[in-house]
């Protein structure tokens, strides 16, 4: 599974979508259930599905597809 | 995935079937309600615990119809006293208390060294009020049962150096405050205590706490913590529930001893005092300590039986014998086949039964073939075998009783007996030659854990499955109206303990209604159930009761039990499926006794 594939499976399951559902402009204004509980699951599942951690304003910035990946570009997991 | 289950250990592989967070969750969401008993735990808390939620649904869901609801924030006392509140009207089965300790007594954790020691009195003394009034509203406005978690303890203790060379460090205090905790949920019934510090040890304060989410919005632990949290609730619920696992079938090869003794002969495998004998024999001690708390034990390798009994009976250094086993399938036959076998020899359930083998591939074939069974593969280093087996919880129960002690050599004992009885050709003549002694009496304060545990453990011979808290026997105990009786049989092999349970209810007037009535399997067969039912009975009918009610209420488990009341000559009154109830109003309706058992005594 590509890097790719596994962000939007992880954020599928989150949000409870499709994979097809999740774009790269996909943000918490475009998801009905992306409220501040899911944005923790979230956090949690990404952690640690690509095995990082992220600092305290990372964690308040993971509110759409583009930043969740430069992100986690700036850690090491290529797109 | 399978990447995933070896780094994060054995909690996630077993309990989380080595699941990703958001697998997890999705999971929950496909979950279908199926014919598994319901359950509805409440949470109530005063931080954010939403994480923990999913995590305990997809654990608890293995064993329950699960529906969860979670308590506003910081709304717990409400909760707990106003019977108009919504966790009062979903009327939980089990209620698991959040109650933080930065939160009710913030000055306790954050002020310590500017507080006076009459201040820190002061709070100390207002918490326990709190924790008090708390846990009787809890027992006075429901009957379920209630898990409250302990305070954690500070893991940087306010005074530093000085908390180890005063009275008054914040740790004792916080300790102090437990152990104030544990005599009063002693007091109240229903009241079971976690001990999270357990945790937050085993993980280190900095894998435990998660400091981003608390400062944001106030929920205190990482993804690893509430996974632990999540399971030690689960093993406090499966054994309230009669779930904890009964029997551990363990390999030989790699597994009791390092090396194969096939290959390697007595001389050269290696277990002893020393490394790395050591760490065998560490784990052997670990499985002699889970025996000793009633966990029943059962080889099952591919080896030649005689090479394994060697060892067993001779080995000078091992700690596991012959006798420790209560059976052993040490043969070339798939493991899946003797497992089956094992449960048959044990009548026990195949989801009661642990298999922890070395090879992946013998332990993936178990988990395949075998439905229920609960698969460890060993790490690939000895060294964490012991701990492995001590973390994994499997096996865990709220108390222990003696029976608990000699449950090995029951059950071994047991296998025993059934082969004797092949060489008899009627069966009369075999239970004659047992001696069996029989005695039936009512419960007292020293028999309740053990007939608590009968209720929680009995799935196959149990008519209503009525799971009972120690708290809910020494009530039945106490009441005019109940009776509960308790059989122990012993016979030529030894003496069995308590073996049976019945609680009869005459709250109706002139009428006995046998609300509980269970049989430990290992002796149905005998016809002691009979003799336990009729002299319950008779009792009843001498007590002035005009009938004598029983029900069958059919479960996955108990068809062995479904005849039961019929073959006694009760005449059937209703039945829907499940719930199935009974009737005798003469006591010559009883079938003619048998005549084979040596004495039977009834106080």
């Amino acid at each position: 599974m590509s890097n790719d594939e596994k962000l939007r499976q992880v954020m599928a399951d989150i949000f409870e979508v499709e994979t097809a559902d999740i774009h790269d402009d996909t943000s918490e204004d475009s998801l009905e259930r992306w409220d501040s509980i899911h944005q923790m699951n979230l956090v949690f599942a990404l952690e640690e599905a690509f095995g990082v951690q992220f600092s305290d304003d990372e964690v308040l910035r993971l509110t759409d597809v583009k930043t969740i990946k430069n992100i986690l570009q700036n850690k090491g997991t290529g797109f | 995935m399978a990447e995933n289950a070896s780094q994060n250990g054995i909690i996630n592989q077993l309990y989380f079937d080595g699941l990703p967070y958001s697998s997890i969750i999705a999971r929950n969401k496909a979950t279908q309600p199926g014919s598994r008993p319901s359950l509805k735990v409440g949470i109530l808390r005063n931080i954010t615990v939403d994480n923990y939620l999913p995590l305990l649904k997809y654990v608890l869901s293995k064993q329950f119809s699960v529906e969860l609801q979670q308590g506003e924030f910081d709304v717990i006392i409400q909760e707990a006293l106003d019977p108009q509140m919504p966790m009062n009207r979903f009327a939980p089965d089990v209620l698991i208390v959040f109650l933080n300790i930065r939160q009710i007594a913030p000055d306790l954790w954050y002020r310590y060294p500017s507080l006076s020691p009459g201040e820190i009195d002061a709070e100390k003394a207002s918490v326990v009020q709190y924790v008090q009034n708390l846990l009787e509203a809890f027992h006075r406005n429901s009957r379920c049962k209630v898990i409250f978690n302990l305070f954690e303890l500070p893991p940087h203790p306010a005074l530093d150096l000085a908390e180890m060379q005063t009275r008054n460090g914040q740790r004792e205090l916080i300790d102090g405050l437990n152990r104030e905790v544990l005599s009063i949920a002693r007091q109240v019934p229903d009241i079971y205590l976690a001990d999270l510090n357990v945790i937050l040890e085993k993980l280190g304060a900095s894998h435990y706490f998660d400091k981003r989410y608390w400062y944001m919005g106030k929920a205190p632990y990482t993804l690893e913590a509430l996974k632990e949290i999540a399971v030690e609730h689960v093993k406090i619920i499966h054994s309230l529930y009669g779930k904890t696992k009964k029997c551990l079938v363990l390999d030989c090869d790699n597994t009791l001893w390092g090396g194969i003794i096939g290959e390697d002969g007595m001389r050269n495998i290696r277990i002893g005092k020393t490394f790395p004998g050591n760490m065998f024999l560490d784990f052997q001690q670990a499985i002699l300590n889970l025996s000793s708390k009633g966990v029943i034990l059962a080889i099952c390798s591919k080896n030649n039986e005689s090479d394994v009994m060697e060892v067993l009976e001779n080995h000078p250094d091992m700690l596991l014998r012959k006798n420790n086993f209560a059976c052993i399938y040490a043969n070339w036959n798939n493991k899946a086949d003797n497992i089956r076998n094992i449960a048959l020899d044990l009548n026990i359930g195949l989801d009661s039964i642990v298999f922890v083998d070395d090879s992946e591939f013998e332990s993936n074939l178990v988990r395949d073939q075998v439905e229920g069974v609960t698969v460890i593969t060993l790490p690939k280093e000895a060294s964490g075998y012991a701990e492995l087996l001590q973390n994994c919880g499997l096996f865990d129960k709220l108390n222990y009783t003696s029976e608990d002690r000699k449950r090995g050599d029951l059950y071994r004992v047991n296998v025993e007996r059934d082969k004797l009885k092949t060489s008899f050709s009627d069966l009369h003549s075999y239970y004659r030659s047992l001696e069996m002694v029989i005695d039936i009496e009512p419960v007292d304060e020293f028999s309740a854990p053990r007939a608590s545990q009968l209720t929680q453990r009995t799935n196959q011979f149990n008519l209503t499955t009525r799971r009972y808290s120690v708290d809910d026997i020494t009530g039945f105990m106490r009441s005019p109206d109940h009776e509960v009786l308790l059989l122990k049989l012993s016979d030529k092999f030894g003496d069995m303990g308590i073996v049976g349970l019945q609680i009869i209810d005459y709250t109706e007037h002139g009428k006995a209604k046998i609300d509980s009535f269970m049989m430990s399997c290992r002796i149905i067969g005998r016809g002691v159930e009979n003799v336990f039912l009729r002299t319950a009975v008779r009792r009843s009918l001498d007590r002035e009761a005009a009938q004598v009610e029983g029900q069958f209420i059919r479960t996955g488990k108990n068809a062995l039990a479904s005849e039961f009341y019929r073959s006694n000559g009760f005449g059937e009154v209703s039945g829907d499926g499940t719930v199935f109830t009974y009737r005798l109003k003469d006591a010559g309706q009883l079938p003619a006794p048998v005549d084979y058992f040596k004495e039977i005594n009834i106080k």
